[in-house]
C-alpha cells in the first residue's frame, strides 16, 4: 500500500476532475440579441436577448439592462421577461456616438454583469451620443456562485480544458522522463535506462495522439476544420513524427548497445525540437495563434485561466501525469518480465 | 501488427500537415454543416462528451496492447 500511494492519489484527482469538470455549471452569459431594426435611430426598437444559464425570472426585481456605446450606456424604456433565459428590452431612438456598434449589458443580482460586446449595430449616418445618458446601479460583478466561465463561442466545450490539455502535459512529462534517462543511459551504458526511456516515449506518444486527434474534434467544433494552420498544431505534428520515427528507428537495429546509443542520442535532438517547436516558437512576438497564451503573451495569465477553475485544471493535469506514469510503469514492468524470459 | 498502427498514425499526422500546407481552413459545405449542427452552440457539451470518449477509448486500446504483451508472456513462461 505505501508504494502505491500514487496511484490512490491519481484516482482522487482524476475522479475530481471529471465530477467538478463536468458538474460545475457554466457561469451565465449572453449567446444572442438581435435588434427588431436596422435604424436605432429612426423610432424605438426592441432588442431580443437570449441567455445562457441566467436567471432573468427569479431576479425580476434587481434586473435592469442597457446599452453601451463609446463608455455611454442607455438604459431601456421596459425589460419583459420572457422565462429565465428569454428577454425583450425596449430601447427608445438612439444615435450613435461615433462608433455604429453597440454593446449590450444584462444585470441582476445572482448572474452579475453579462456583458455582450459588438451586440448590435445601426445603419445610421446620425452622430449624436446616448440621451438621456443613465447610471445603473451594479451590485455585484460577478455570479455569485461556483461556475466554469462562460466564454463567446466555446460555451461548454470549455471543459475540454481539464481533458485535452493535460494530454500534452502529460506528453512532455513522459518524453521529459525519457530525456532524463537518455542522459543517464549515455553516463553509463547501462541498457535498464535505455528500457525505461523507451517505455516513456511510447506511453508518451499514446498521449499525444490522443491530445491531436482531441484537439482536432475540438477545433473542428469552435474553428470550424479540423485542421488549421496554426503554429502550435503544426508544431506538435513535427514532434510527433520525429518521436514516432525513433519508434520505428529503434526496430530497425538488433544490436542492444548500438540500438540504445542511436536512440538515446536521436530522443536529445526530438526532445530539443520539440521544446522549441511546442514551447518557444507559439510564444515568439508576432507569432499568430489560435490557442490562447500565445504571440508573446504568457501560458497562463488571468484571461486564459480564470481562478475559479485553476484548482480542477490543475489537479486534472496532476491526475493524468500520474496515469501516464501509471500505465508507463506497467509497460516497464512487462518489458522487464519479457527479458527475464528469454534470458531463463 | 504494431507497425500498422505506426503507420496508420504517420499517415495521419502527414496528410494533416501536407494539408495546412496548401489550403486555409475556410467554411465547410452545408452538408459538412448540418453534421455538426447539434455541436455548435449550446449543445457544444456534446464535444466534450466525445473527447472523453476519444481519451477513455484510446487508454483501454493501450491497456489491450498491454495485455497482449502479457498473454504472450504467459504463454512463454507456461511453455
Amino acid at each position: 500500500m505505501k508504494r502505491n500511494w500514487w496511484k490512490i492519489l491519481c484516482v482522487a484527482l482524476l475522479f475530481f476532475t471529471f465530477f467538478a469538470g463536468l458538474l460545475v455549471p457554466l457561469a451565465p452569459g449572453l449567446i444572442k440579441a438581435t435588434s427588431s431594426v436596422q435604424s436605432t435611430y429612426s423610432g424605438p426598437f426592441t432588442v431580443k436577448v437570449t441567455g445562457y444559464n441566467t436567471h432573468f425570472k427569479d431576479q425580476n426585481a434587481s434586473l435592469s439592462a442597457w446599452l453601451i456605446n463609446d463608455n455611454q450606456n442607455n438604459c431601456t424604456n421596459a425589460i419583459r421577461v420572457v422565462d429565465n433565459t428569454h428577454l425583450e428590452l425596449d430601447f427608445p431612438p438612439i444615435a450613435p456616438l461615433t462608433n455604429p456598434v453597440f454593446g449590450l449589458t444584462v444585470y441582476n443580482d445572482k448572474d452579475g454583469r453579462l456583458v455582450m460586446n459588438n451586440a448590435i449595430s445601426t445603419i445610421d449616418t446620425t452622430r449624436g451620443g446616448i440621451v438621456p445618458v443613465c447610471h445603473p446601479v451594479v451590485k455585484n460583478e460577478e455570479q455569485d456562485h461556483w461556475a466554469i466561465p462562460f466564454q463567446f463561442i466555446l460555451y461548454e466545450s470549455l471543459r475540454n480544458l481539464f481533458f485535452h490539455v493535460p494530454m500534452w502535459f502529460t506528453m512532455i512529462a513522459l518524453l521529459s522522463w525519457a530525456l532524463w534517462n537518455n542522459l543517464k543511459y549515455l553516463r553509463g551504458f547501462d541498457l535498464k535506462y535505455d528500457q525505461k526511456a523507451n517505455a516513456a516515449v511510447n506511453v508518451g506518444l499514446v498521449f499525444g495522439v490522443l491530445g491531436l486527434i482531441t484537439g482536432s474534434l475540438w477545433a473542428r467544433v469552435t474553428w470550424g476544420a479540423w485542421w488549421v494552420d496554426d503554429v502550435k498544431l503544426n508544431g506538435t505534428a513535427i514532434t510527433m513524427l520525429a518521436y514516432l520515427a525513433y519508434a520505428v528507428l529503434r526496430n530497425a537495429m538488433d544490436d542492444e548497445q548500438k540500438r540504445a546509443r542511436v536512440s538515446a542520442i536521436y530522443s536529445i535532438f526530438a526532445y530539443v525540437m520539440m521544446i522549441v517547436l511546442i514551447g518557444i516558437l507559439p510564444r515568439l512576438q508576432g507569432t499568430d495563434s489560435l490557442h490562447p497564451g500565445n504571440g508573446g503573451n504568457p501560458g497562463f495569465n488571468k484571461y486564459d485561466l480564470d481562478n475559479s477553475i485553476r484548482p480542477v485544471f490543475y489537479c486534472g493535469v496532476l491526475g493524468w501525469i500520474l496515469l501516464g506514469f501509471w500505465i508507463y510503469s506497467l509497460r516497464l514492468r512487462i518489458h522487464k518480465l519479457h527479458e527475464h524470459t528469454l534470458e531463463s | 501488427m504494431k507497425n500498422i498502427f505506426q503507420v496508420r498514425i504517420v499517415a495521419f499526422l502527414a496528410l494533416a500537415l501536407f494539408q495546412s500546407l496548401t489550403i486555409n481552413a475556410q467554411p465547410n459545405n452545408s452538408m459538412d454543416e448540418k453534421l455538426f449542427e447539434g455541436l455548435h452552440g449550446h449543445a457544444s457539451l456534446n464535444v466534450v462528451v466525445a473527447i472523453i470518449g476519444i481519451i477513455l477509448l484510446g487508454l483501454f486500446i493501450t491497456l489491450f496492447r498491454l495485455e497482449r504483451k502479457v498473454s504472450k508472456l504467459e504463454k512463454q513462461i507456461n511453455k
